[in-house]
């Protein structure tokens, strides 16, 4: 809106200036054009210098605010009557997943929404001097979980409701920086869980990370996180800021999502979860082959159950090194829920041909919807067991899989997850495919 | 199911290996791609210096018609180090650059080899608001000022900084894209911009005023830019290499010739910069010394300079010698063929 007001405001401005120039004498209009050229005397020879005319008259001066005045006015009727607004900045962001899936033995199979995310984004409060934001983050989603007959059905849920206070002067790449988030959000636990859509690369999460069967990692939780970095290296040839040292701190109410992946929104007992995450990276240069290299521990601590009196302990570790145009990731996740002691890990090996992930790259002077075509190759294994203490009840999925960027926005993903079970023997891999867009 | 598993398997397959085997079978590349950190900065796909002149008379896609290679052009928002990246990630083969992104770049790790002059001695400007009282560089101290870093201009204000006994720690920087320099002055959230000929637009639209220019300093003092390879490019296409040099060489050649004066205006504004902009640019200059692609003794030791310089200073880590970067073989064997040897001395 405010671009709107400011083009009209420009309109009004140039018809109503050039008229006053035009109005003014002789003398005042050379000095004015020679004021906008200083010491230039070949660039006024080039440009056809400005004449004074006929000078309007006072009438004809004010049929032209008259004129700037109604204009005005009907763009203001226009922008009350057609225009949504807000009070405050705001980025409206969605992301839609259309999946299609069969699998051996299944009694059914089709197309299902995975998951509908619409995000309202935006600045609270914006300090230009030091970056010392105030951000807010409100989504609403559609999760990916079942329900227990294996259905889904369209339920809309909060998924992230939080505010970013950026404690840290947040402008200068060379600094280090300080946030504190509160609100629900994801906890800082794991390498996937925190990654972002498009850097999933398989279209369901790692076992480990999911509600019900895993250890929850990927749930949001309501709480307050603090995270920042240390000894920042800012390459400025590349633009290419790197943190030898990330860390994250959160109390948190520890509930996590319900067994299909729901949210729950208030803590059932009076005990507060604690969870950290430190990274290492390697403090290169962006050409250096050791770029995107990463180590990362995480820790969970809390309690569950209405007394909370059920320990709730998570710890897992991860190597990652996402470089061009290859890289991997490893992650390692164990997990106890009272007397149950639950483990997974994941290796994933990807080739990337194209340049999705080179943001330099991307943003390019050109007329049309032009986009680098990027492809995906992956190969994961994952292997859950969620009892330790009884044998033959691990499973095993290695996914042979496809990640096609077609569009700025959009990806296909292809999945063949090669399934082994210890306690099952029936042939029971799976084929997936699924369309997500983001606008 | 066996056969979605096989169907897969062959479409990563093909992927990973296709393009590579059919490119290798052939000694020439399918296409080639070209980064120019030059661009007016108004969002139009058109790049400034002799690299805009061979992108807009389509020079390269003439040259190389019957080989059924393609040119793939990239004009980058990012400037230096977009182009940087982009070179780190294999994304182009040809970069058109500034001093300053080119040597950290190259003292990051590129490995890229400098094959041609280009874009000498442009100017870099500060601007202030209109109503500012800064008259002077020494002015700027605690003052809050916009800089692209990372570019040429970068490498001109840490000169102008040290002529006044000023630190970089001395201003407060903002790091900023060229649209949003000229954006944050107009709106006064900084005290001052450095930055190039959008300066010049922003003053005649009545919006600031220049208080510097590098007119007014040593010429070592401008900015400059090159042409340079990929040295897997250059390896794997010797041949494709020596002839893309040669067309970027007559298009200079074309560019310094004064009869051609209107029409490289032309082009030169095809980015968006006005005209009025780009002659106060190169005023009192030739086209021949604007477009000028040797490597001169002065243009070499400005880059060894520069090195130094941004040593000196912690934009780079290590140094290396500008010789062993500077691969003249290309530009020796056109300017031979083109009968240019002695054009530009």
């Amino acid at each position: 809106m405010s671009k709107i007001k400011i083009g009209i405001f420009l309109i009004g401005s140039f018809l109503i200036g050039n008229a006053n120039l035009q109005a003014a004498d002789k003398s005042t209009v050379d000095t004015k054009v020679a004021a906008s050229r200083p010491g230039n005397a070949e660039v006024v020879a080039v440009d056809e210098p400005v004449k004074a005319e006929t000078p309007v008259t006072r009438e004809e001066l004010e049929g032209v605010r008259g004129e700037v005045a109604t204009l005005q006015e009907l763009w203001q009727r226009t922008l009350e009557n057609n225009t949504a607004r807000t009070q405050r900045s705001l980025i409206f962001t969605g992301i839609a997943q259309l999946r299609y899936s069969t699998q051996h033995n299944a009694t059914r199979n089709g197309f299902d929404l995975n998951a509908l995310v619409l995000n309202f984004q935006g600045s609270l409060k914006r300090d230009y001097e030091q970056g010392r934001n105030v951000n807010y983050l409100f989504s609403l989603a559609s999760p990916s979980g079942a329900n227990a007959d294996g259905t889904t059905d369209f339920r809309v849920s909060p998924l992230d409701a939080y505010i970013t206070a950026f404690i840290l002067p947040s402008l200068n790449p060379e600094d280090p920086l300080l946030s504190i988030t509160a609100g629900k959000q994801k906890k800082p636990f794991g390498l996937e869980a925190l990654a972002g859509e498009d850097k999933k690369p398989t279209i369901k999460l790692a076992q480990s990370a999911r509600a019900g069967t895993g250890i929850d990692l990927d749930a949001r939780d309501l709480g307050i996180v603090i995270k920042g970095d240390l000894f920042p290296q800012f390459d400025p040839g590349f633009r290419y800021r790197v943190p030898a040292i990330e860390y994250s701190v959160g109390i948190l109410n520890g509930r996590g999502s319900d067994a299909y992946g729901y949210s729950t929104l208030s803590d059932d007992n009076k005990h507060k979860d604690i969870s950290g995450r430190i990274v290492l990276n390697a403090p290169v240069d962006y050409s250096s082959v050791f770029r995107g290299l990463s180590f990362g521990a995480s820790y969970y601590s809390g309690k569950s159950g209405s007394l909370g009196n059920v320990e709730k302990n998570r710890s897992g570790f991860d190597l990652s090194y996402v470089n061009t145009p290859v890289g991997f990731t490893i992650e390692y996740a164990r997990g106890e829920d009272g007397t149950i002691k639950k483990s997974g890990h994941t290796v994933t090996v990807f080739y990337n041909q194209g340049e999705q992930f080179v943001s330099g790259y991307k943003a390019q002077d050109r007329y049309d919807d032009w986009y680098p075509t990027t492809f995906q190759p992956f190969v994961r294994f994952d292997r859950w067991d969620p009892d330790t203490s009884v044998n033959g009840n691990r499973k095993d999925i290695t996914t042979i899989g496809l990640n096609w960027f077609f569009a700025q926005t959009t990806k296909l993903q292809i999945n063949y997850n090669i399934i082994t079970e210890e306690s099952n023997q029936v042939a029971n891999n799976e084929f997936l495919a699924q369309l997500q867009y983001t606008f | 199911m066996k056969h979605t598993f096989a169907i897969i398997v062959a479409l990563i397959t093909v992927i990973v290996f296709g393009g590579t085997s059919s490119q290798a079978a052939q000694n020439k590349p399918n296409i080639v791609r070209i980064g120019s950190a030059y661009s007016a900065g108004y969002g139009k796909p058109y790049g400034a210096g002799i690299i805009g002149i061979v992108h807009a008379k389509g020079l390269l896609e003439e040259e190389f018609k019957n080989d059924g290679i393609k040119f793939d052009w990239a004009f980058f928002k990012g400037a230096g180090p977009a182009t940087n990246e982009s070179l780190a990630n294999h994304a182009i083969d040809f970069a058109y650059i500034g001093d300053l992104p080119a040597i950290v770049g190259r003292a990051g790790g590129l490995k890229t080899k400098f094959i041609a002059g280009g874009s000498k001695y442009t100017n870099v400007y500060v601007g202030v608001p209109n109503d500012s009282k800064i008259t002077s560089i020494k002015d700027l101290k605690g003052k809050r000022v916009g800089l692209f870093k990372g570019t040429n201009a970068h490498l001109t204000l840490s000169r102008i900084l040290e002529a006044n006994n000023l630190k970089e720690s001395d201003l407060k920087i903002y790091n900023l894209g060229i649209a949003d320099l000229d954006a944050a002055l107009k709106t006064k959230n900084i005290d001052a911009s450095v930055s190039w000929t959008n300066l010049l637009l922003l003053r005649s639209q009545g919006n600031a005023k220049i208080i510097y220019s590098t007119k007014q300093s040593p010429r070592d003092w401008r900015n400059t830019g090159g042409f340079y390879v990929t040295e897997k490019f250059a390896k794997e296409y010797p041949d494709i290499t020596r002839r893309i040099v040669k067309v970027y060489v007559e298009a200079a050649k074309w560019a310094s010739d004064e009869k051609n004066r209107n029409e490289y205006l032309d082009i030169a504004v095809k980015g968006g910069t006005p005209r009025a902009v780009a002659l106060e640019e190169i005023e009192g200059r030739t086209l021949k010394d604007v477009n000028d692609v040797l490597f001169d003794k002065d243009y070499v030791n400005h880059y060894a300079g520069g090195i130094v310089f941004a040593k000196e200073k912690g934009l780079i880590r290590n140094t290396f010698d500008v010789n062993t970067w500077i691969d003249r073989s290309y530009l020796d064997a056109a300017l031979k063929e083109l009968k240019l040897e002695n054009f530009w001395n």
